[in-house]
């Protein structure tokens, strides 16, 4: 189920209002979190019955393995055993469903396995091996009730695309009561509101021009593939930033408080610092999970950029079974190493022209990303360099990107209302409180600037989200 | 509880502007929907008061629609043949137009052998909102226990739901496209050369067309559960009310012919005997042949052009005239 779609605006309510009955009526959480779960794999089965039982399956394997590395009888031996059969389990499942086609069509083109894979299903294994890795290193407790664990595991606004929360900070939320709160309420409202103008508003008409740029690569010059590339830059950010919004919004209808996934990322002057507000609870997973594991940056420099290194490969392994992907990688954490390598240099640049270079380092990164295959990535990056052609810049009307004159003011206007929230958002740290706390008539005209644009733009595109299939 | 009605309240206020824009998609359609929509709003308000007393009626699709000139083939003729429509949206039209108007004497029905197979045109059915919900309720009931995979596919129910509340998601493109009242004039005007033309529509104006049309795809008639039950039922609601039927094949070009599979033919004739073999109706002939038509004759690949139109209608009154069709009782 889309949160985009018909059936999520009769869930929601639904959902939202049996919840604060249930947490009303019992002084236990036992009963709303039962409520929650039901809602959870309801929703996650939705697409496919069998989805659920995957999901199950690395429920009970990470609970089960809590418990037994929680129990006093456990030695540290022991204790690293169960951990590493755990993570060889569910890293061994996400690896057999993101790269089984891949491989065995290298081994046999023709009898090449067909594996669906489950959506959500990177998101909810290493969320759900939080729990495991803080037991293990001490850091929390397993839990006590096996209903609030399952509820955290299966939490479905964060279920298919995140953010990746860490047992220590949503799994006790699932023990508080949570009554309705007209305050929290109208926040996340706003939340989900942002979260679809940012979907629907930008993300689905940005990927009208990018889809068009891309699917006629060949005939398209280097300036164009460039600007159909720092399109798809900004159409991935309001394409995930969207969903992590909605998620967000959605969990603090109902009570709970997720971690922020993207905090103005295009406004960073480095790399390294981009990764610290892109895709943010993905990024904290690695560092607490692999970086620091493997010595981070106590153990000199080469070791901390090959450290860098590893970690932005395994991220791009994780994105999905192309080698597109583990380059896209591999690029990502070789900026930053050469970034750091040339600190004093970069150290004489003004700001803006840093936030520039990043942005632009960035979507050099996302030719790989966005291309089909190696061969595609290889043309469009040989034809900006060598085919850059810049008199098409003055020959390539906006207009001619799929979108149309007033789709593309609309765009303009979007883009214009994202600056805006962006900016207010980096100086107050949230704007969502800011429009809330806004006078009356202020308030009302933003909420509906942000309905209209919404509306206008609910028949614009695709409706599925481009992190769904990681 | 004071809060819970303050957001209630605000919730609706906040959904003004999208019930705003369901009423429009709702009292606007002749002036943002396309030509199909004209077709059917001028077959479903016919059912409701009909243009002429007719004693004929030619029932159909859109082959029917654009081979047969009523005024040429016999007196107080009319077309009510829908484009895009299957035996099931056609059911319910003819049904419709028996329950308001009484049973015609004659009917010609004339559907594209491929329409048995394909309903490739579902989401415009629930897109016009011309089915009432319960006759929608009805067809997915049977499109579930047939398990058909168009009427029947997953998130139809929601999608239903969508389009009968006119949603913005279902109907702004199209409003965009029309700038919200652009097609106005068009329609009304096409509207009115449909009456002109006593329901007879031309779809492709072309002085000949050498593509191929969709039967040409099939490579064996693999028919649908769905359509089959209603072309049946189609033809026992006629047969009920005591209407003499024949029913005839919509001509093909020459292109066609040559690339059409003999498996399909085959069994497509094979259900046609199986229609004719429903032997209760006494008062109904089957015409198996596929007329096949100079490329001349098609306005588009799929579709007579006005010429054709004239041949075929008088290939077919001839043929109606040597049956004494209509002095069948």
């Amino acid at each position: 189920m889309l949160f985009n779609s018909v059936e999520f605006a009769f869930f929601l309510p639904v959902v939202a209002v049996v919840y604060f009955m249930l947490q009303e009526r019992f002084a236990s959480r036992t009963a709303a979190n039962v409520w929650l779960i039901f809602a959870s794999y309801f929703y996650y089965m939705y697409a496919d019955v069998r989805y659920g039982l995957l999901l199950l399956a690395v429920t009970a394997v990470t609970y089960i393995s809590g418990h037994l590395m929680g129990s006093s009888t456990m030695t540290r031996g022991k204790r690293r055993t169960v951990l590493i059969i755990t993570v060889v389990l569910l890293i061994g499942a996400l690896f057999f469903f993101k790269y089984a086609s891949l491989l065995s069509s290298l081994i046999a083109e023709d009898e090449a396995l067909a594996v669906i894979l489950p959506v959500g299903i990177s998101f909810y294994i290493f969320q759900s091996l939080t729990y495991v890795f803080e037991i293990y290193q001490d850091k929390a407790k397993p839990s006590p009730s096996m209903i609030s664990y399952v509820a955290f595991a299966s939490f479905f606004p964060v279920l298919l695309s995140g953010p990746i929360e860490k047992s220590s900070h949503l799994l006790p939320q699932f023990e508080e009561k949570h009554v309705f709160d007209y305050e929290r309420i109208r926040h996340g409202l706003i939340r989900m509101a942002y979260g679809y103008f940012l979907k629907l508003v930008l993300a689905s008409r940005l990927a009208i021009a990018v889809d068009l740029i891309y699917d006629s690569y060949t005939e398209m010059t280097g300036y164009q593939l460039l600007l159909g590339t720092c399109l798809y830059s900004v159409q991935i950010f309001c394409d995930f930033a969207s969903y992590s919004t909605i998620a967000i919004g959605v969990a603090e209808i109902l009570g709970f408080t997720l971690t922020e996934n993207f905090t103005q990322p295009f406004f960073t002057d480095s790399c390294a610092s981009f990764w610290r507000h892109w895709h943010i609870t993905l990024n904290n997973w690695f560092r607490d999970y692999v970086y620091i594991p493997l010595g981070g940056n106590r153990k000199g420099t080469a070791r901390k950029y090959l450290n860098i290194f590893i970690v932005f490969t395994l991220s791009g392994m994780w994105h999905g079974a192309d080698i597109t992907y583990i380059l896209w990688g591999m690029l990502s954490g070789l900026f930053q190493i050469i970034e750091a390598l040339i600190a004093p240099l970069r150290a004489r640049f003004p700001r803006w022209l840093k936030v520039i270079f990043t942005f632009m380092l960035f979507t050099f990164s996302m030719f790989l990303f966005r291309s089909e295959d190696m061969g595609q990535a290889v043309t469009i990056i040989g034809k900006v360099f060598t085919e850059f052609k810049p008199e098409s810049i003055l020959t390539t009307s906006p207009f001619s990107l799929g979108l149309g004159v007033v789709q593309f003011f609309f765009l303009i206007a979007g883009i214009i209302v994202l600056l805006i929230y962006d900016i207010v958002n980096e100086r107050t740290g949230d704007t969502a409180a800011r429009i809330a706390a806004c006078r009356t008539p202020v308030r009302w005209a933003i909420y509906y600037l942000l309905v209209m644009m919404i509306l206008g733009s609910t028949s614009i595109g695709a409706q599925q989200f481009i992190y769904f299939q990681f | 509880m004071k809060d819970i009605l303050k957001l209630i309240r605000n919730f609706i206020l906040l959904s003004i502007p999208l019930m705003v824009l369901c009423v429009l998609a709702y009292i606007l359609p002749m002036s943002y929907m396309g030509p199909e929509y004209v077709m059917w709003k001028e077959e479903f308000e016919n059912s409701d008061d009909p243009y002429i007393d007719a004693e004929t009626l030619i029932i159909g699709d859109s082959r029917a629609k654009s081979s047969v000139l009523p005024a040429m083939l016999h007196d107080d003729t009319y077309n009510i043949a829908i484009g895009g429509a299957t035996p099931i949206e056609t059911y319910y039209a003819v049904k419709n137009y028996i329950d308001k108007n009484g049973a015609p004497k004659y009917a010609v029905v004339v559907f594209a052998p491929y329409h048995m197979c394909d309903i490739d045109n579902w989401d415009q059915t629930l897109y016009f909102n011309f089915l009432r919900p319960s006759e929608i309720a009805e067809i997915y009931a049977k499109a579930v226990e047939l398990g058909d995979p168009v009427v029947a596919r997953k998130g139809r129910i929601p999608e239903m739901i969508s389009y009968r509340l006119r949603l913005p998601s279902k109907y702004l493109s199209q409003m965009y496209e029309a700038d919200f009242i652009g097609n106005r004039d068009a329609n009304r005007e096409m509207f009115d050369s449909i009456r002109d033309d006593l329901g007879y529509l031309e779809f492709g104006d072309a002085d000949g067309d050498d593509g191929e049309t969709r039967e040409v795809f099939h490579e064996s008639f693999d028919y649908s559960e769905l359509v089959v039950y209603y072309y049946e039922k189609l033809v026992d609601l006629l047969s009920d009310n005591e209407v003499s039927v024949v029913i005839a094949q919509p001509p093909i070009n020459v292109a066609s012919d040559e690339a059409m599979h003999e498996e399909f033919i085959t069994g497509y004739t094979g259900f046609m005997d199986h229609i004719e073999y429903r032997r209760r109706y006494y008062n109904m002939k089957v015409i198996k042949e596929i007329p096949v038509y100079p490329n001349k004759l098609f306005g588009d690949s799929i579709h007579v052009n006005r010429k054709g139109a004239e041949a075929y209608t008088k290939e077919l009154r001839e043929y109606l005239e040597s049956e004494d069709f209509w002095m069948w009782d």
